[in-house]
């Protein structure tokens, strides 16, 4: 991986965040495939299929999204339910755009929201925080490359080999090591605020776990508020203990 | 071809697009007080930490969880190499699965 410090080009970048993101592929592959197969086995065509995972993108939404057709939720419901699934995205949108270039043109700014997943901001985010990137858009989307690549063609492949796949696929804890070794490297490159952020991680860690049964996913969302609610709420104690004398 | 189908994810589709494209596609990304300056700085943290807790303990055996947790993170401040970390968590978790 180039030292992005150093003058790093376009294509560069676009290497460097590929490789930073094919990791993930190691615990994408069995969703995929149960998605593939899961759209199967709700009566889904082939190309009804692959329309959804092109056009939502969202693996966990996608998932729900099947669950809900098959129980008949009528369409506007379901589509209100997995926006509201997906919500957590606008908070990665505000975060990601701070270390990004300016987008050329507005079709350049589209192709690169298309691209935002858990996945292409974890690892990009992990590694921005750990150095300033030149042509930082190439690199995130050198990140999202795999992540999509191996969601289209697992649940192509999952759509043909469904019936002949395992009950429990493994590598289940896959994706949660990934993140993990993502997490560990965000702990690492915190240059500033690094208790409050420690702090902030632990609430929103326990705040995950308790409120993991909140319908629509709305767990996620109202963890990660809780934890920077008080990552801000620690780092005004902070600062206060600091200016006492 | 089922009309309602593709209308449902149409509409889906759109509002996700839509939650992505607010910020990213924007030319001038709305410019936030500071007090919103400070709170992103916690957002990967935030959105990380709920993430794997979500992913390690949720509807997942409790020991062969946490043990493998803690090998990872072990190898992790050790080896500070990514795919071993995942290869040697993953490996634990086998293990530990097995085991209990």
């Amino acid at each position: 991986m180039p030292d992005p410090s150093d003058s790093v080009t376009p294509r560069e970048s676009f290497l460097a965040g590929f490789l930073a993101g094919c990791p993930i592929l190691v615990g994408l592959l069995p969703f995929g495939l149960i998605y593939g197969a899961s759209a199967r086995a709700v009566g889904l065509s082939f190309f009804e299929t692959v329309s959804m995972s092109l056009t939502i993108f969202a693996g966990s939404a996608q998932l729900i999204f099947l669950n809900l057709w098959e129980d008949g939720v009528n369409i506007f419901a379901l589509a209100l339910t997995i926006v509201t699934v997906n919500l957590r995205l606008l908070i990665y949108g505000s975060s990601l755009v701070t270390h990004l270039d300016k987008p050329q043109n507005l079709f350049w700014g589209l192709v690169r929201a298309y691209f935002l997943t858990d996945e292409s901001y974890s690892i990009s985010m992990a590694n921005f925080l750990r150095k300033k990137w030149q042509n930082a858009t190439f690199f995130y989307l050198g990140t999202a490359l795999p992540t999509w690549l191996g969601w289209q063609c697992m649940g192509i492949m999952g759509y043909f080999l469904g019936t002949f796949l395992p009950e429990t696929v493994p590598l289940e804890m896959a994706i949660p090591m990934v993140f993990l070794t993502l997490l560990i490297s965000v702990v690492r490159a915190s240059a500033s605020r690094r208790a409050p952020k420690l702090i902030a991680g632990i609430a929103a860690g326990f705040a995950a776990i308790f409120l993991a049964k909140l319908p629509l996913g709305l767990g996620l969302i109202a963890a990660i508020t809780i934890g920077v609610t008080v990552g801000v709420v620690a780092t005004g104690i902070f600062s206060r203990i600091e200016k006492v004398p | 071809m089922n009309l309602n189908y593709f209308l449902a994810v149409g509409l889906a589709a759109l509002g996700t697009f839509l939650l992505r494209a607010i910020f990213l596609a924007a030319q001038e990304p709305p410019s936030a007080p500071k007090v919103l300056e400070v709170a992103m700085d916690f957002v990967p943290i935030a959105v990380l930490s709920a993430l794997v807790f979500q992913e390690f303990f949720v509807d997942k055996p409790l020991l062969p969880s946490l043990g493998s947790a803690l090998v990872a993170l072990v190898l992790a401040l050790t080896l500070g190499k990514d795919i071993l970390t995942i290869a040697g968590g993953l490996l634990a978790y086998f293990i530990f699965t097995g085991l209990i």
